[in-house]
């Protein structure tokens, strides 16, 4: 795969703009789950996926082709859905102090006792459950899950996505899984 | 209260990172502890939660759109935000 990759970077430096779509081809479906879990919207994550693409065929010429193609290509995805969150300015974050409280978060005020009725794993419902649960995680938690579980790599791969120590990624994620197991104990 | 520790090595095993001697105590502790093993099947389902929503397909057209956009001659557009 990465060998197909590289031969195709080539010849997009080239100038060959359909050799680029082979690479879209190839990664398109992770990039728009990236974009679709970090941000919770259809249409916003299709078009942070395909500005993550122009972005990545823009500046093709200062990937390091010693590297992974992908781990290059998340990253620039990754910095774009969490530039855009922020952008978003949510007038409260869950991982934010309660006011007039002492470390009382607004986890601790989401029911999380609701008994939700039993249901198969793979239904619409669950997924939009833990879609939900997942964007309920503040952005630092939120990209390391979603880049473990969803997309699946190592440790190592997203400690150099989002330029953070292993140790660091460790921690959040860890954190991450705490929370939403907090939230989805009774799913 | 159990001890944060053995919350330390669920996490560690869950990572695939746990060596056999820690795998060992977390073992025996789940094996006499209720509420630590409530937690770390807790954690376990949560995983597979997660896993279960991968896979989504991006939308129809989604290359020959972001081919659409590129830009035409690379020179001219360095930054678009």
């Amino acid at each position: 795969m990465e060998a197909i990759v590289k031969k195709r970077i080539k010849q997009v430096i080239k100038g060959d703009q359909d050799a680029f779509g082979e690479i879209v081809e190839i990664y398109k479906n992770s990039v728009f789950q990236l974009c679709f879990r970090m941000l919770g919207n259809r249409h916003e994550a299709e078009d942070a996926a395909q500005e993550a693409f122009i972005r990545a065929y823009v500046n093709i010429k200062s990937f390091n082709q010693d590297l992974k193609f992908s781990t290059w290509l998340f990253r620039i995805a990754t910095n774009l859905c969490i530039d855009r969150m922020r952008k978003k300015k949510p007038d409260h974050y869950l991982d934010a102090d309660v006011v007039g409280t002492e470390g009382l978060t607004m986890y601790s005020q989401i029911p999380s006792n609701t008994e939700l009725p039993e249901k198969e794993l793979e239904s619409m419902e669950l997924q939009e459950t833990v879609q939900k649960e997942i964007l309920k995680l503040p952005e630092k938690y939120r990209s390391a899950i979603v880049l473990k579980y969803m997309e699946d790599l190592s440790l190592n791969e997203i400690s150099e996505i989002l330029d953070l120590p292993v140790g660091t990624v460790k921690t959040r994620i860890h954190r991450g899984r705490e929370a939403l197991k907090q939230q989805l104990r009774y799913v | 209260m159990c001890p944060d520790h053995i919350i330390e090595l669920m996490h560690e095993y869950l990572d695939e990172e746990i060596d056999s001697e820690k795998e060992k105590v977390l073992r025996l502790h789940l094996q006499n502890c209720k509420d630590c093993e409530t937690i770390f099947n807790e954690l376990k389902k949560t995983i597979a939660f997660v896993k279960s929503v991968s896979n989504m397909q991006a939308p129809a057209n989604f290359t020959a759109n972001v081919l659409a956009r590129l830009p035409k001659e690379k020179k001219k557009v360095l930054m678009t935000r």
